[in-house]
């Protein structure tokens, strides 16, 4: 009967829900976020391309390190690398399949066999191929983790509304940014309801569970659609049309920090190309 | 003195919402004329469903507009039929503030969500900074600029949201339900803010409310609505004058109604002394949300007792919600053990806890999903593996207690309106049959006859020797139906006491302001 006695394997799925909340803005004064959202876009951009254009691991790690020190000038490393964990998962399959699987074969086989139609076979370069899929998966991800993480969706809607963006794709796009958080509280509040009329959903998986969804995904459903409906209302007596941009409060523009980006990233990208042609294929 | 031109003409005005799948016909609107004169102040009040959020939306064209049905009659405000003229055309002239700020709210900051509406009249720069300074001193919520949206609270959303539209210098406002989500000490806040703005601007205001005790010094007309009309006679009450509010007063007048009065209660006091096994006892328990700077809960020990009702009222941000979650296993507690009888809640999961407590969370009518209002009631049952045969009886049961008789039992729950999906919610608590039953927030929505049925429906459970425990914001409902009086201050218990009157300030925002409206009389 110890009172310290710490919770044996409980609240296991609202910390997947709190972790799921590390998804959102961060205000500060970093160099990132004095960054032109337009910038940011541009680099989650670029780099996006880059990493499904090469292939190379060493690229794809050094794309992952330029992230997370990116993250370390924002602060924000420590929640960076928790939020990265968020697609753990995922990169554990995509190494576990790909090594197996690999559309590249060479060097040293390590296992090989025939299964039905499937001839698994594991080699050192369909394993390293396998890491840097993993690492192109983290190396997208973490970019626009880092844009999550240091854009407020305001400063967003603004930029676009200076890049003569529709206002209602502009908005659309700067209030999804903002919903993670709010859809994130909401699942988790249904979620706690849920439980506490009796639905058991810390004990079993996702698949012995399966048939319990329907009491958070119905719910869930409701709140979206009733959150649109009284936020489009709002907004219109509010004065919002969807032909008219309107001004700009605050609006950010493109200063130096802006310029130095797009050096850093131009050079990053001959690094990157040429750490890429001299990597073995 | 000749009587300037009016600001809102309401000519013979019917609405009718389509009918539901259910082929029920929702409330509607029926031939409601009405004037309003510029620098006036209107309160509108009515039972739920009586058509006051509808009459609200007719205000700035969301209906004919937004919502579908069909109207009949005219509505000019500020020289503008809202026939004609679009929603966005009013929000210069009419400002909306609804019931859920959450709902409200766009921006991530409170200066980006002022800046929103101005900005969209494409005013320049210079004149959105001076409009922003200009509405946070009126509003006095200077202490929220720079801090996100996300971390306000309730009556600080909705202080946010009455700013964002009086940034527009409308000449009306109107507010729905403006009080329903605070407390005494933020209603009175918001009352005087109100006060200001009239007196300072001569802004037209109407609230459409069914809590009035803070508004009725302000306003210069009171109307009734039921049904879906005005109720004829009740537009020219003077304010101040009928002897009918003082009943509603959140005063010391309760003290000498319910409490003392239930023999239950009173014999759960006096047997006291002796050994009796408390249903739920919290012990020591502190906790702090990950992340969180200062403790949500510090150092709390309570023992909640079979056939008691305990309210645990607090301002907004106390941990009321924080305490209750402890209630059932949805949070555990950093430090400290909460027990059940004589078996400890952290071997449960929360299903299994809700064998024993049954936790209604705020804003509860988030959870409905089946297709019936039997289906919704006889869920936690099932998840709990009660028999058919019970289910059955403790259904019907649920149905009269919540007042949900008169519906059809095969209506599905999301076509209800507010207040019904609330009971809905409650029933779906109540019908678990546990031994403790924890309400957060209960009578949200609820108008004060609903409010009556269920302290009464609260009292024959506590008669049952269940534990009911109830956190409140409404000081009315509390009083009512409480036996034990608990508050709740920043993570600590103020006072635990058997006295509503002690507990509850008697002068609302005498000592509650903490927390909410800090540094302001």
């Amino acid at each position: 009967m110890n009172p310290e006695e710490k919770p044996p394997g409980k609240e296991r799925e609202t910390k997947k829900i709190r972790r799921l909340k590390l998804l959102r803005f961060y205000p500060g004064d970093s160099f990132l976020h004095r960054l032109d959202p337009r910038t940011k876009l541009l680099a989650l951009v670029v780099i996006s391309i880059v990493a499904f254009l090469l292939s190379a691991l060493s690229v794809m790690i050094l794309v992952f390190l330029f992230e997370v020190l990116l993250a370390v000038t924002s602060s924000l490393a420590k929640k960076f690398l928790a939020a990265v964990t968020l697609v753990s998962p995922l990169f554990i399959l995509v190494i576990i399949l790909d090594s197996f699987f690999s559309k590249t074969t060479s060097g040293p086989v390590w296992y090989s066999a025939t299964i039905g139609f499937l001839h698994p076979m594991v080699t050192q370069g369909g394993v390293i191929f396998a890491l840097a899929m993993g690492f192109r998966l983290l190396a997208i991800c973490g970019i626009s983790i880092l844009f999550l993480m240091t854009t407020s969706h305001d400063d967003f809607i603004r930029s676009l509304r200076g890049m003569k963006v529709p206002p209602t794709i502009s908005f659309s796009l700067g209030y999804a940014l903002r919903s993670t958080t709010t859809l994130t509280e909401e699942t988790g509040q249904i979620m706690d309801a849920q439980r506490s009329r009796g639905l058991e959903l810390d004990r079993g998986t996702i698949v012995t569970n399966r048939d319990k969804l329907a009491a958070l995904f119905i719910p869930v459903t409701v709140a979206l659609l009733k959150r649109s409906k009284n936020t489009a209302d709002a907004m219109l007596s509010r004065g919002f049309r969807p032909s008219m941009p309107g001004s700009g409060y605050k609006t950010k523009k493109f200063g130096r920090p802006d310029l130095l980006m797009g050096l850093i990233l131009m050079a990053l990208v001959i690094v990157l190309l040429a750490v890429n042609s001299i990597s073995p294929a | 003195m000749t009587s300037p031109d009016p600001v809102i003409v309401i000519r013979d005005l019917s609405f009718r919402y389509p009918k539901t799948l259910s082929g029920r016909q929702v409330a509607a609107l029926k031939n409601i004329s009405l004037t309003v004169r510029p620098g006036e102040f209107v309160l509108i009040t009515g039972e739920s469903g009586s058509g006051k959020s509808t009459l609200a939306r007719c205000l700035n064209g969301l209906i004919p507009h937004e919502t579908k049905g069909h109207m009949n009659g005219d509505v000019i405000v500020c020289g503008m039929n809202t026939k004609e003229t679009d929603v966005p055309d009013f929000a210069r002239h009419v400002g909306m503030v609804f019931q859920d700020p959450g709902y409200q709210l766009v921006a991530g900051d409170v200066e980006s969500e002022i800046a929103f509406g101005l900005e969209l009249q494409n005013l320049p720069e210079q004149e959105i900074t001076l409009r922003i300074e200009e509405t946070v001193a009126l509003l006095r919520i200077g202490h929220l600029v720079g801090r996100p949206a996300r971390d306000l609270s309730w009556g600080e959303r909705q202080r946010v949201a009455i700013a964002a539209v009086v940034a527009l210098r409308p000449s009306v406002l109107v507010l729905d339900e403006p009080f329903s989500g605070i407390d005494a000490a933020a209603a009175q806040n918001l009352a005087a803010v109100l006060g200001d703005l009239r007196a300072e601007r001569g802004t037209t205001i109407l609230i459409f409310e069914h809590r009035m005790a803070n508004l009725l010094p302000l306003a210069d007309r009171r109307m009734e609505m039921a049904g879906g009309t005005i109720i004829p006679g009740t537009g020219q009450d003077p304010p101040g004058v009928p002897g009918s509010e003082r009943g509603r007063d959140p005063g010391p007048a309760p003290a000498s109604t319910p409490p003392r009065e239930t023999s239950h209660g009173s014999a759960a006091i006096a047997s006291r002394g002796e050994a009796r096994i408390p249903s739920i006892s919290l012990r020591n328990i502190s906790y702090r949300y990950p992340g969180a700077r200062a403790p949500a809960l510090e150092g709390i020990s309570l023992d909640f007792y079979p056939g008691e009702i305990t309210v645990i009222s607090g301002a907004n941000g106390s941990g009321k919600t924080t305490l209750l979650k402890h209630s059932n296993g949805l949070l555990n507690p950093d430090r400290g053990s909460v027990w059940l009888g004589k078996e400890d809640l952290a071997k449960k999961t929360v299903a299994a806890a809700a064998r024993t407590v049954g936790l209604l969370n705020q804003h509860a009518d988030y959870q409905l999903f089946e297709s019936t209002i039997t289906d919704e009631l006889s869920f936690g049952p099932r998840n709990i593996k009660k028999s058919p045969g019970e289910i059955e009886t403790i259904v019907s049961g649920i149905r009269h207690g919540c007042a949900l008789d008169h519906i059809d039992p095969l209506t599905p729950p999301l076509s209800l309106s507010g207040g019904e999906k609330q009971r809905v919610a409650l029933g779906g608590i109540l019908a678990m049959d546990t031994p403790v039953v924890v309400l957060d927030e209960p009578t949200f929505g609820l108008d004060a006859n609903l409010k009556k049925q269920l302290s009464g429906f609260l009292k024959i459970l506590k008669d049952a020797g269940k534990t009911v425990i109830v956190a409140t914001h409404d000081e009315e409902f509390g009083a009512a139906c409480g036996d034990r009086f608990i508050r709740i201050a920043a993570g600590h218990i103020e006072s635990d006491v058997r006295d509503p009157s002690r507990s509850f300030p008697e002068k609302p925002g005498a000592d509650s302001a903490r927390g909410e409206y800090a540094g302001e009389s």
